[in-house]
């Protein structure tokens, strides 16, 4: 949306703050990094064999196996990334699901930390 | 007097004039008081005066915190606080305001964070496409802040700052 | 943003998917800097320290501090949801002025009333303790010595005062805060199904279709059963929502048929919707003839204030407030015929249509009904008849004691039921619904407890605020005060309490974790452990008892209450308490301590320390020498075996969420009374209200009666008090978490914006709120979160910097004793 010429985004608008570019660049788009759990569940036999597929996939750790499921931790730099990463594991063979469970958005330069 | 420019420690000991240097400082000195055993003048840092039933002058009424700034979580579990205005904001069976900036398809054009995905399963741990309705009245754990000063200091560590440093 | 924070998340975050799978915590995959160690938290289960509905919370552990909390997936109450308080438990024990050790008023070296508070060790507080109690006792006898307890004391801790109140000092004068908070709702229990608690449990959320809040704000007061109230009625769109209130709150939000009607006239709705089921033919007639009978009230029963003050005196009539009389039908349905439709929308000023939407969702036989309520109810001069009113509306209709179709009392204290209920903390109660006037009961008691006949006294003991007036008039001397804040709390209290706490002839302790209102009134202030610093267990709202291990130390030299009761009785002798009479009889009891007859009596002392958890501390254990917890809650649990309120083994509850009672064969029960859910049902039976001989429930023909103080000219505002969201009842906990305290930082006066503006007041402005016991100062709050209707002003109480019950009178309904913290009249002035 523009508003006189300028860029105005909806949580803007909504919240009224519309911010001039000179407060814009004061603050720096923020950046953040996704840290996801999931359980992938599957025949128990196949687990450890499943796992140790997983575990090559990119930023991915395996925590667990247990019997027929399997604890998972992606990393990635948006919910996209790791959502198509989970399609990707959900559609592999052996895999009868992969459910997301947790989700925890930080920012990359967190000043508290 | 209780609020913002109050400076006295919770528990001071009479005899000392310790009570003004320590103001502010996280210090508890009854467990260091056990063998002098001096008189000690309890003033609740939460009304501010020792006397029980005693009245005191109300401050005014806070400001919200509305910088937009995203403040750190004391721990991964912690719901984040609202760092924002919500004045005014319908959050009924009809209408959440809320969501009109944190829902998954609003929020490229909103720039807000997304609601986070452990917000997406229903009460048997099922997985939704959208924000399960047990989620719906995002104020039930989700708080605004205001400008008010803690009156008692919380002495809560971070995990990160106590056990074996790595 | 630190490599270990972010070691640290992908550690919490694969716990938390093994949590959800049900699997064990998983071992860390990959090398970590620092190793394991380094992130090594220890989880472990607790039930939520504040409210009744008893969420489930996992509790992070490290290195002896608590560090997380969240909720429980494993949890049926909440699934691993908490609310904003719930979210920050990590943090209530950790407030910078935690007291940690005794402290006693002195003047040169030894105790004085007027003297100023001196640290002393345990034995000096103890010493001087036993002395006063001592003193009165030989003055004035067992009945002026007495204690006030709390729905915040463990299972544990509870049935520890008992016993010592009634079987050691010989005083029934122990009476919890629950009595302030659901003292109604468990005379109408009683006094209807003659059984305590409800029959329903909350899977009846998920099976009904409608919800009728009656007062209560769940929104805000039980957020997290508001999570599965709106998870069912955003989820099924024909489930409708009817919230009424004295004013429009947040739980508005979700109402389909909100209702915002004057105070007290509640009892006129409940019996339009009587007289609406009748007029319509939607009674339940094989279910009414066959499972209930018809009772008459006393009316005119006046309103608990003290005897001789006028209003007392104009507005009592009735001998006996609790008598009733049977009566027929017909009976009931012409006593209930006045309360027609324009009359009861004229009386209360609700819009017809909505009384008659109302109506229809008790009367719609298709239609599957949960009623819910919990202070507006019981903090109501006609409290118990508010109560009965509403299961004479689910009874007429048949619908109660199958999944979605309830009424409910909510609690709001984690143990109320639990503890103050169930234990018997209460001025007239032995465990398992017995009481000190029945002889039978009594001797059942003094055997389970193995103390001599004829030692439980039985006359019951002095209620909550009877205490307070008790302890003003000089006539209640010795007192013990554990985990609650009453000079915040009770009503009228400028007037009531504190004169009896200052009042030079007591003696007065509190045991408390912060220093609260009632701590700095106190002689005497006992520092306490809290919540997981201690081994314990609670009750909530529908029958779960949920058991917790101690989880970190309490600092400095805090100790748990129960730690307290034990370790005080061991300054008695039974020489020194009991009647000589009783002890010629019972030589083999001479010389003994109250702690060798109460507990270590052969029989709370039979667990050995090897039967405990080696992963976990436990402080009172490790003292005494022997599984305390253990031994207390087996001996308690033989009160309600084989009785309908039975227990399970007490290891068990360390295994699972909590089990809702009675548990018959390992397996708990979720609604009662009805054959096939209810194992105490006979077979054949089809519903059976067994707490009665007959089998039946009760439905009573009570009246509309006024308030006890209504606005005049002069007073012309209603004052309504409550809580909020964000804390918990007197704040001494919320208060201190920097989140919960800056979100809503003090009270304030909720007020109409146009009756602000007659009086000249803007928003934010200082005023005073002034009734004719007394005063405060606050601030104006015409927006917000609640929205007042003209001449109704709301002022939460969690402030101890505004405490608005100076104002509030201490009115009581006549059958309870609870106390009515919601209808008195105030004026508004400028500061």
């Amino acid at each position: 949306m523009r508003i006189n010429d300028r860029d105005i985004d909806r949580r803007a608008f909504l919240t009224g703050q519309v911010l001039s570019e000179a407060d814009k660049a004061r603050r720096p788009a923020p950046r953040f990094f996704h840290i996801s759990s999931a359980v992938v569940t599957v025949r128990p036999e196949q687990a450890a064999e499943v796992a140790s597929r997983l575990a090559e996939l990119p930023r991915t750790e395996v925590h667990g196996v247990e019997g027929s499921k399997i604890v998972i931790v992606m990393e990635g730099d948006s919910s996209g990334e790791i959502g198509s990463r989970l399609t990707t594991i959900a559609l592999m063979d052996d895999v009868f699901s992969a459910n997301l469970v947790f989700e925890q958005i930080e920012p990359v330069d967190d000043p508290g930390a | 007097m209780r609020g913002q420019d109050r400076l006295r420690l919770g528990l001071t000991q009479r005899s000392t004039a310790l009570g003004a240097a320590l103001a502010g400082l996280i210090v508890f000195a009854c467990g260091a008081l056990s063998q002098d055993a001096a008189p000690i003048q309890i003033v609740p840092r939460v009304t501010g005066e020792a006397a029980p039933m005693s009245e005191v002058p109300v401050p005014a009424l806070a400001r919200p915190v509305v910088d937009d700034v995203r403040r750190m979580r004391n721990y991964p579990e912690q719901p984040p606080i609202i760092p924002h205005a919500i004045d005014g904001y319908q959050l009924t069976v009809n209408t959440n305001r809320c969501l009109d900036c944190h829902k998954r398809e609003f929020t490229e054009g909103s720039g807000a964070p997304m609601i986070s995905i452990t917000h997406f399963q229903d009460r048997d741990g099922q997985v939704l496409s959208d924000v399960t309705p047990r989620r719906y009245f995002c104020t039930a754990c989700h708080v605004q802040q205001t400008d008010a000063r803690p009156l008692v200091p919380n002495l809560f560590q971070d995990a990160n700052d106590i056990g074996p440093k790595p | 943003m630190t490599l270990s924070r972010r070691e640290l998340l992908k550690v919490q975050a694969a716990g938390i998917a093994a949590a959800a799978a049900n699997m064990a915590e998983p071992a860390i995959a990959q090398p970590v800097s620092g190793g394991v160690e380094a992130l090594q938290i220890t989880w472990s289960k607790a039930p939520c320290r504040f409210c009744g509905t008893g969420c489930g919370v996992m509790v992070g552990v490290k290195s002896g501090k608590v560090v997380a909390t969240h909720g429980d997936m494993k949890a049926d109450v909440n699934r691993g949801l908490n609310c904003v308080k719930g979210y920050f438990l990590s943090k209530i024990m950790y407030g910078a002025d935690r007291l940690t050790q005794p402290l006693l008023r002195k003047k040169d070296g030894v105790y004085a009333k007027d003297g100023e508070f001196t640290p002393v060790s345990w034995d000096e507080a103890f010493d001087t303790m036993a002395a006063q109690a001592k003193r009165v006792l030989k003055e004035k006898g067992p009945t002026a010595l007495g204690m006030f307890g709390s729905g915040q004391w463990t299972i544990f801790e509870g049935y520890a005062a008992t016993k010592l109140m009634r079987a050691g000092f010989r005083s029934n004068n122990l009476d919890p805060n629950a009595r302030h908070c659901m003292a109604s709702a468990a005379y109408a229990f009683m006094r209807t199904f003659g059984m305590d608690e409800p029959m329903g449990c909350y899977d009846d959320f998920e099976a009904t279709d409608a919800f009728v809040l009656w007062g209560s704000n769940m929104a805000e007061m039980h957020p997290i059963l508001w999570t599965r109230v709106a998870d069912r009625r955003l989820g099924y769109p024909h489930v409708k929502v009817a919230v009424l209130s004295t004013f429009t709150n947040r739980s508005a939000d979700l109402a389909d048929i909100p209702i915002v009607f004057k105070p007290g006239t509640d009892l006129a709705i409940l019996n339009y919707i009587a007289n609406h089921i009748i007029t319509t033919g939607r009674v339940n007639t094989d279910f009414v003839d066959k499972h209930t009978t018809f009772l008459r009230g006393a009316t005119e029963i006046g309103y608990g204030l003290r005897p001789d003050d006028p209003r007392e005196v104009a507005a009592r009539k009735a001998e006996d407030p609790a008598a009733t009389t049977p009566i027929d039908f017909e009976a009931y349905a012409a006593f209930v015929r006045d309360y027609t439709l324009d009359k009861v929308s004229e009386l209360t000023g609700v819009e017809p249509g909505f009384l008659e939407q109302l109506a229809e969702l008790y009367a719609d036989p298709k239609r599957k009904v949960v009623s819910l309520w919990t202070m507006g109810f019981n903090q109501h001069v006609r409290g118990v008849w508010a109560n009965q009113l509403v299961y004479n509306l689910h009874l007429l209709t048949g619908k109660i004691s199958e999944p979605g179709n309830s009424p409910f009392s909510l609690t709001g204290q984690p143990s109320a039921c639990g503890t103050a209920r169930e234990v018997g903390t209460f001025a007239h109660r032995l465990p398992a619904d017995m009481t000190v006037v029945n002889p039978e009961h009594r001797k059942h008691a003094e055997e389970i407890w193995r103390v001599p006949a004829g030692i439980i006294p039985e006359k019951p003991g002095y209620h909550a605020v009877e205490q307070d007036r008790m302890l003003k008039d000089g006539k209640l001397n010795f007192y013990w005060i554990q985990v609650n804040n009453n000079l915040q709390a009770a009503p009228n209290d400028s007037n009531e309490t504190y004169p009896g706490y200052r009042n030079p002839d007591n003696f007065i302790v509190v045991s408390d974790a912060y220093p609260t209102v009632t701590a700095l009134a106190a002689d005497l202030i006992l520092p306490a452990a809290m919540w997981v610093e201690k081994e314990g267990a609670y009750g909530n709202a529908e029958r779960r008892t949920h058991v917790w291990h101690q989880l970190v130390k309490a600092p400095g030299e805090a100790r748990s209450d129960l730690w307290q009761l034990m370790e005080f009785s061991k300054r008695f002798t039974t020489d020194e308490v009991w009647p000589a009479e009783i002890l010629d009889a019972n030589p083999n009891y001479r010389g003994l301590t109250l702690f060798d007859v109460l507990f270590k009596n052969g029989h709370v002392d039979r667990f050995p320390l090897s039967d405990m958890d080696p992963a976990y501390d436990n402080a009172e254990s490790a003292d005494f020498g022997f599984y305390v917890h253990k031994g207390l809650f087996e001996e308690y649990a033989s009160f309600g075996r084989g009785h309908g309120h039975d227990l399970g083994p007490y290891d068990l509850y360390h295994e699972v969420r909590g089990l809702r009672w009675p548990v018959v064969d390992g397996k708990e029960t979720l609604w009662r009374y009805r054959e096939g859910l209810d194992p105490y049902v006979k077979p054949g039976k089809g519903i059976e209200f067994y707490g009665n001989k007959d089998g039946k429930a009760r439905i009573l023909a009570v009246p509309y009666e006024p308030p006890a103080e209504s606005p005049d000219e002069e007073y012309d505002v209603w004052l309504v008090t409550g809580r909020v969201l964000e804390h918990w009842h007197s704040g001494s906990m919320t208060m201190r978490v920097p989140e919960l305290y800056k979100a809503f930082p003090g009270a304030r006066c909720f007020m109409n914006a146009e009756d602000a503006r007659k009086r000249g007041i803007n928003q934010g402005a200082e005023i005073r709120v002034i009734s004719r016991r007394g005063e405060i100062r606050t601030r104006v709050e015409t927006r917000g979160r609640n929205r007042m209707p003209p001449g109704v002003v709301f002022v939460p109480w969690f402030d101890a910097s505004q405490l608005i019950n100076k104002a509030t009178l201490d009115a009581t309904d006549p059958i309870s004793k609870q106390t009515d913290f919601k209808k008195c009249a105030v004026k508004i002035v400028s500061v």
